[in-house]
């Protein structure tokens, strides 16, 4: 068997997939770790104060990420959740309702610095504008992904369940990203792009990559630390995890 | 209020809820763990 599908169904076994969390979440939130540190002090200490926006423009350095983050983490869980309720993988049902809660982290993050910076800014913390207003159904979308997950007894068919929300609320994901074309916004239109040239002076732009990055890099340790958690939780009594957890004090 | 006033709360909402996401799941692991010995404790004989 070619190595990468051996790996990936081996590293697809609970006990396997235990010990590849077990092992990689915490270099991925040190890693992270440091990159929020510099990014954080380039963004507050290192780069100048913008020239419209003045001190608080700072504030865009965790909201852009943190927006980013909130999109990306939605589509991977719908994506996990398609593959799951398509081949029944277990691992992609951990890994995609171990996913709600750090999305759902991220989507607060993006609603909170934003509401903050418009303060300042637009001279208001929130208005119904429609990125403003679709970013916040998708906070809704991720409570309502966590809360179908408890909501029923049965792991497997909560995740079912949970993971077709997931697909069918991937619709406002394309509603939040192009809000500022489709509408007249408030919010302000791209400022980054990954193709072409980019509003932003390079200069200002390097704190930004870098929150980008380790908002990443926290999401990989923060989803393979959840998961292992609903992997041990639906695990208990099988005896693999007895054998490795049956001593701790 | 100063503008950084509203950087310090915009950033400090952000480290509250990444420390809330970096130690729910550890705490819950505790917990898991800690059930499954407590388990393996009543399945062996007194």
């Amino acid at each position: 068997m070619n190595k990468v599908i051996l790996w990936f169904n081996q590293t697809g076994s609970p006990a396997r997939f235990d010990a590849f969390a077990a092992r990689w979440s915490r270099p991925s939130f040190i890693l992270a770790f440091i990159l929020l540190a510099v990014g954080i002090y380039g963004a507050l200490f290192s780069v100048p104060a913008d020239y419209k926006q003045g001190e608080s423009f700072r504030i865009l350095y965790i909201h852009v990420p943190a927006a980013w983050m909130s999109l990306m983490i939605f589509v991977i869980m719908a994506l996990q959740s398609a593959i799951a309720l398509v081949w029944r993988i277990k691992i992609c049902e951990l890994i995609a309702m171990a996913s709600a809660p750090v999305g759902a982290m991220f989507t607060a993050v993006t609603l909170i610095s934003g509401a903050v910076w418009g303060k300042p800014t637009w001279g208001t913390w929130w208005t119904w504008d429609p990125r403003l207003t679709s970013e916040l159904v998708l906070l809704f979308l991720y409570l309502g992904v966590m809360g179908l997950y408890s909501a029923i007894d049965d792991r497997r068919a909560a995740a079912r369940a949970a993971g077709f929300l997931a697909i069918i609320g991937t619709v406002n994901v394309p509603i939040v990203h192009f809000a500022v074309t489709w509408w007249n916004t408030l919010h302000q239109g791209e400022t980054i792009r990954l193709i072409g040239p980019s509003k932003m002076d390079g200069s200002m732009l390097w704190p930004l990559l870098t929150l980008v990055v380790a908002t990443k890099l926290w999401y990989i340790g923060s989803v393979l630390a959840r998961a292992r958690v609903l992997n041990l939780q639906q695990e208990s009594q099988k005896q693999w995890a007895i054998e490795r957890y049956g001593d701790t004090p | 209020m100063n503008p950084w006033n509203y950087v310090a709360l915009a950033y400090g909402a952000f480290a509250l809820l990444l420390c809330w996401d970096f130690l729910a799941p550890r705490l819950a692991l505790k917990k898991s763990v800690r059930a499954v010995a407590l388990r393996l404790l009543r399945r062996k004989p007194l």
